[in-house]
């Protein structure tokens, strides 16, 4: 059997954890290429829509990660940022999401070792995890004729 | 459904339902005062339903009319929602019954300027519980006597403090495996029938177009299948953190049922918890949602 | 006639799924009620007046796929329809009551108006439907004053209707086939009948409590010149424009077209929707033509009580009372026909006296 091969979507900041990114490719390091980086202004920026939304459209796990605190080139947005992931991830917790496919980190533009080493971490993780099974339960299949002929609640 | 299960066949019993509450003749006269001075033009209050059972939301203009208020266990709708309508938004000055979790409302509202507070005049009432048997938001009530009134109706109870017990609901279903849960919401909003009802009775719902009504993008699928259910009743809870003050409303309303109290519960346990915030005690505290504290830091951020 | 009593219930389910039918019948979930597919005579609620929502999603599915794409290769585009056998298995609905029964025939007429609507149309035609005529009734039921009665046969395909005014505990009922389809579905599947007396029925109390508390044809007259009405701004104020008294009605048949899918593939969805939102109506333009929730729900009642019956000659309203019962705020159809129905009255008198 082919090796399981996660799809993980990573929000990013433009200022820190991106310009990390570059210098993890510029410096040659070594990381999986199983993740699709969307790069945000900032991490004030996102919205607990795109996790649900990402979820939807088949990732496995979805990465978050921005400037260090205090180091927001917009000064407080990752202070708010902060405090959304704090309650959101307990939330998504009580309602059943798999909470060990989210990553949280905070990674500075001098950080490419970082950026490369957590990049390894969450892939490795989510091939343990193996495919997120339980959402895809509830995805809608184009398959299944999908005409609910009553009565499923 | 709380509105159809309530058996109150004995006319008695409603009348002396809210032990506490004896000031409904002074409430009458009160509110006709406000109308016939036109100091407001409206008053939103309780009135008799249509069927015996239940009471309904009046919006009376007429003086003579102020003596059909009523105040009793059936009285659980939350009035404040009315003032995100367009009808009463226009309507100018007004006057407002509100029980103590109402009075929540109101402070939220006011503190994201929803509303004007020079175009209310806020009738408090010292409220016990409502609904028959209680329910659990009046069990765990902070605010028997309203946080903001103009003219309090009822004599003032002292308020309760909210301690980790207060949320025992809330951590019965938090003991219970990640799989365990999902499984659990997974089959309550399979029942959500999208109908809406909800966010329309929400007061702190302000939003002029919601974002599930919003198609470019559809962040949230219309569909109530199972994948849009779960995303809608998700995006509602997420855009109450912090801002929901716990009337129940919702679950009252949902015609499927669902136990939507549970969720935002768990979002004002955890605001509670971290940040030691209760929505609308006040109408000047910021909502943890929009501040921080520096120097903040959360360790399950790398 | 032939007759079964509770007891038989269990050979009625049990020979109708032999035959291939899906059995349908009001069940309880936790707090709500609902239709769903039963395996056995014990998860049967009968004792409901009506469960919380209508059997209307068994003909008109609160979502469903009308077509579906899919690519394949680099250009091409595959298209496929769903197929009959899955969107309109051979179905019973079992204990529905009068007003859920006459749902899916009025609703027929404008499914078969401009053109067919081959789901609900196919749905309905592999549908039995078996009507237990009510014994009891809450504040909320108001059969009488939409043209129809506890015991009515519009709709149903076999009416069950109760001798002993006892429900819940074993009970006769007389077993009347209604159409052409009922009779076929009792030959197909007999062996349950319990006999052939005729105990006489029990629903003639309810039948002559049941007072109409309104009159349809004058509420319609009335409506006829009343668009502008003030009265619709003042009666509306309590409702919160929700969807619950739509989602619930056995006869709303509204409904949206999305599409939801990607590059890779994708279907084209029906959903449910309602008069009573205010994205219904919006425009791309943003201009609404029903912008307040008074006009939104003159157009539900207008809808209910003049467009259709001018169109079709028949009231969109069975009289069922869900908008009432499961209203959040006791805002309903109901309630505001009765009070257009006193506003004619008294003005009719007013005239009068004028006339004098």
């Amino acid at each position: 059997m082919a090796e399981f091969k996660p799809k993980a979507i990573a929000f990013i900041c433009n200022w820190c954890t991106y310009t990390g990114a570059d210098l993890a490719g510029t410096s040659r390091m070594e990381y999986p290429a199983d993740f699709r980086i969307i790069k945000v202004p900032c991490t004030g920026r996102i919205d607990a829509e795109f996790i649900i939304k990402g979820f939807e459209q088949g990732a496995d796990g979805i990465w978050i990660s921005g400037c260090h605190i205090g180091d927001c080139h917009y000064q407080s947005g990752n202070y708010f940022a902060q405090r959304r992931w704090s309650i959101f991830h307990d939330e998504l917790e009580f309602l059943g999401i798999d909470t060990r496919r989210l990553k949280y980190t905070w990674i500075s533009a001098s950080e490419g070792r970082k950026f490369a080493d957590e990049a390894t971490e969450f892939v490795e993780r989510l091939k343990e995890l193996g495919p997120y099974e339980d959402f895809d339960q509830i995805i809608p299949k184009i398959e299944e004729s999908g005409a609910s002929v009553g009565g499923d609640g | 459904m709380l509105g159809v299960m309530v058996d109150v066949s004995d006319a008695e019993t409603t009348s002396t339902a809210n032990a506490t509450f004896r000031e409904l003749s002074t409430l009458q006269s009160f509110a006709k005062k406000l109308l016939e001075s036109g100091t407001v033009k409206m008053v939103i209050g309780y009135s008799q339903g249509y069927t015996s059972d239940r009471a309904m939301p009046a919006f009376i203009t007429d003086p003579e009319k102020a003596s059909s208020l009523i105040f009793d266990k059936r009285c659980f709708h939350n009035l404040t929602m009315y003032l995100k309508t367009a009808e009463i938004k226009c309507a100018g000055k007004i006057a407002i019954v509100v029980k103590g979790c109402d009075a929540k409302a109101l402070n939220v509202l006011l503190l994201e300027n929803q509303i004007k507070r020079e175009n209310l005049v806020i009738l408090g009432l010292v409220c016990i519980g409502v609904g028959d048997p209680t329910l659990e938001k009046c069990r765990i009530c902070n605010v028997n006597t309203p946080p903001i009134y103009d003219e309090l109706f009822g004599k003032p109870v002292p308020n309760k403090e909210w301690t980790s017990a207060t949320f025992t609901r809330v951590k019965e279903l938090e003991g219970k495996s990640q799989k365990e849960l999902w499984e659990f919401w997974v089959n309550e909003f399979n029942r959500c029938i999208k109908c809406y009802a909800c966010r329309e009775v929400c007061p702190i719902c302000t939003c002029t177009r919601c974002i599930t009504d919003k198609n470019q993008p559809q962040w949230v699928p219309t569909s109530p299948h199972s994948m849009g259910n779960f995303h809608w009743n998700l995006t509602r809870a997420f855009h109450l953190a912090g801002r929901c003050i716990g009337c129940d409303e919702c679950e009252r309303s949902c015609p499927a049922d669902i136990p939507l109290s549970l969720v935002n519960w768990k979002l004002i346990k955890q605001v509670f918890e971290k940040y030691g915030f209760i929505a609308g005690m006040s109408p000047d505290d910021l909502p943890p949602m929009s501040t921080y504290v520096e120097g903040e830091e959360e360790e399950f951020i790398k | 006639m032939i007759t079964i009593n509770t007891n038989s219930l269990g050979k009625l389910l049990e020979s109708a799924r032999s035959a291939g039918y899906r059995f349908v019948a009001p069940v309880r979930d936790g707090t709500i009620s609902l239709f769903r597919p039963v395996d056995r005579i014990q998860e049967i609620a009968l004792d409901l007046i009506t469960p919380v929502k209508s059997p209307k999603e068994y003909f008109f599915s609160d979502h469903e796929c009308i077509l579906s794409y899919k690519r394949s290769g680099k250009s091409l585009i595959e298209l496929s329809e769903p197929s009959k056998e899955d969107y309109a298995p051979p179905t019973v609905i079992f204990g529905c009551r009068p007003c859920d029964a006459a749902g899916p025939g009025i609703i027929r007429e404008v499914m078969t108006w401009d053109c067919d609507d081959k789901f609900f149309l196919d749905r309905l035609e592999s549908t039995v439907i078996i009507t237990i005529a009510c014994v009891e009734a809450d504040e909320a039921c108001y059969c009488t004053s939409v043209d129809m009665a506890p015991d009515s046969e519009t709709g149903s395909d076999i009416l069950l209707t109760p001798s002993k005014d006892k429900p819940g505990v074993q009970q006769e009922y007389l077993v009347k086939a209604v159409t052409e389809k009922g009779s076929r579905f009792i030959e197909q599947t007999k062996g349950w009948s319990d006999g052939t007396v005729n105990p006489a029925p029990a629903i003639e109390g309810l039948k002559s409590s049941m007072k109409p508390t309104f009159d349809a044809e004058r509420v319609r007259k009335w409506l006829d010149t009343s668009f502008e009405d003030k009265f619709w701004d003042t009666a509306t104020l309590a409702c919160i424009s929700c969807g619950t008294c739509t989602y619930t009605c056995p006869t709303c048949h509204c409904y949206d077209i999305i599409d939801e899918g990607n590059t890779d593939g994708g279907k084209r969805l029906r959903n449910w929707d309602a008069c009573m939102m205010e994205l219904f109506t919006l425009h791309a333009s943003g201009h609404n033509p029903r912008p307040t929730k008074s006009n939104r729900f003159r157009q539900r009642l207008t809808h209910k009580f003049k467009y259709y019956p001018d169109l079709f000659n028949r009231i969109l309203c069975t009289g069922c009372g869900r908008c009432q019962r499961y209203c959040p705020t006791d805002h309903a159809l109901k309630n505001l026909l009765e009070q257009i129905d006193k506003l004619v009255s008294t003005e009719s008198q007013a005239a009068e006296a004028v006339d004098k």
